[in-house]
């Protein structure tokens, strides 16, 4: 089965002569364990089509579904536990939380996810050693290169075996070599771990490393 | 792990890293509590002493009037400090933490710097007021400290209700 398949995918804004219609009848499916880069100028869509998707915006009409799941049909407490379950997201801005450290900011989702907590950390423990960070479990954001808090990330998006992990611009606030360092490991992990990862992207090497490229271009898929 | 646990140890952590913002909330919630606190403490001592009907009552119309500013100000300061934390709160939904989940971070915390602000105010306040009208007493304290922790529990709803509004997309948005 499709790890996400979406079905005459529409994203309208605004209404009448202003309407905009941001995604335009979008069909596409995306394999288990695929990598797959959704690539598109600014304002192709390209963000539209990425929040749908990972659930975080609903569909003007049509449908997206994540293994059997229609996710736009879902009420708000099932989209929670979907995006704790089934999706793992990462940011162009690493988003981890300042307050906590790298292990806590991992072992959340597992925390949500209603795992006990000797579990989480241990789990947690072990993710962070699978992205070189064994030795930095309590180290705060503050105290983090860009591309350990990224790798934190990664190892957070993975905590709870999701279907799918949505990158949005993972390399975008990274220098180059540190770009790279991040797309090997979400190459890794998408090889190794069999995790099908999706990313919203303009970083020619990230494009390359991905198994196959989605064109989005005014809203349609080229 | 239940969500409750879970809220509290992510409020505890909030609580022990953001001094300055939580500082200001703390210290609106000692004036609140301490200026209700004062003025009544000043009331009841003199009100033995034949303080008539009119002016009692002009005194507790200060001193709640005291109350309501206060909580328009840590209103202010609670949404002041939600609006800051967006990208948090996009980032919790992202990992599918429920409204319920994160309104109880807020409430938890609001309850925590409203104990913390209470209790300073609810003591200082009823002491200074009391003194002032020449016989010190702690008469006023519990009043003062249950008006303090109202404070910070009914300042915190508008901010949590502006949370659960807030899209998950608001992880996304790049500028801090």
């Amino acid at each position: 089965m499709a790890a996400l398949r979406t079905l005459d995918l529409v994203k309208e804004y605004g209404s009448g002569e202003a309407m905009v219609r941001a995604v335009d009848h979008i069909n596409c499916e995306i394999a288990e364990g695929e990598f797959v880069a959704i690539v598109g100028p600014s304002g192709s869509g390209k963000s539209t089509l990425f929040n749908l998707i990972g659930g975080l915006d609903r569909p003007t009409s049509g449908h997206v579904y994540i293994g059997s799941v229609d996710i736009s049909q879902l009420a708000t407490k099932e989209v929670a536990y979907l995006r704790c379950h089934r999706i793992g997201y990462i940011f162009q801005t690493f988003n981890l939380l300042p307050v906590r450290t790298a292990l806590e900011n991992v072992a959340l989702p597992l925390l949500i996810a209603g795992v006990r907590a000797a579990e989480s950390d241990e789990r947690a423990a072990e993710l962070l050693d699978k992205v070189g960070l064994g030795s930095r479990l309590h180290h705060r954001p503050s105290e983090l290169s860009g591309g350990q808090q990224q790798r934190v990330a990664i190892a957070r998006a993975l905590a709870n075996k999701p279907s799918i992990v949505l990158a949005d611009e993972p390399t975008g606030n990274l220098d180059t070599k540190t770009g790279q360092e991040i797309i090997d490991l979400l190459r890794e992990m998408n090889q190794s771990e069999g995790v099908t990862v999706v990313s919203a992207t303009h970083d020619p090497k990230m494009i390359e490393a991905a198994g196959r490229r989605l064109n989005i271009e005014d809203g349609r898929l080229t | 792990m239940n969500p409750l646990q879970i809220a509290w140890r992510q409020a505890l952590a909030s609580l022990r890293f953001r001094a300055v913002g939580h500082g200001m909330s703390v210290f609106g919630v000692i004036l609140g509590s301490g200026m209700f606190g004062s003025v009544q403490a000043y009331r009841m001592a003199l009100a033995p002493m034949g303080l008539s009907l009119a002016d009692s009552n002009r005194l507790q119309w200060f001193s709640w009037m005291a109350a309501l500013m206060a909580l328009v100000g840590i209103g202010n300061q609670f949404l002041l400090s939600v609006t800051a934390r967006f990208r948090e709160i996009g980032t919790l939904k992202c990992l599918g933490a429920s409204n319920q989940l994160i309104g109880m971070i807020y409430a938890i915390e609001s309850l925590m710097l409203g104990s913390i602000g209470a209790l300073i105010g609810g003591v200082v306040g009823p002491v200074l007021g009391s003194m002032i009208a020449g016989r010190p007493s702690l008469e006023a304290a519990p009043l003062s400290f249950a008006v303090g922790l109202s404070i910070a529990f009914l300042a915190i709803w508008i901010p949590i209700a502006e949370v659960m509004r807030l899209p998950a997309t608001s992880a996304l948005r790049a500028e801090d």
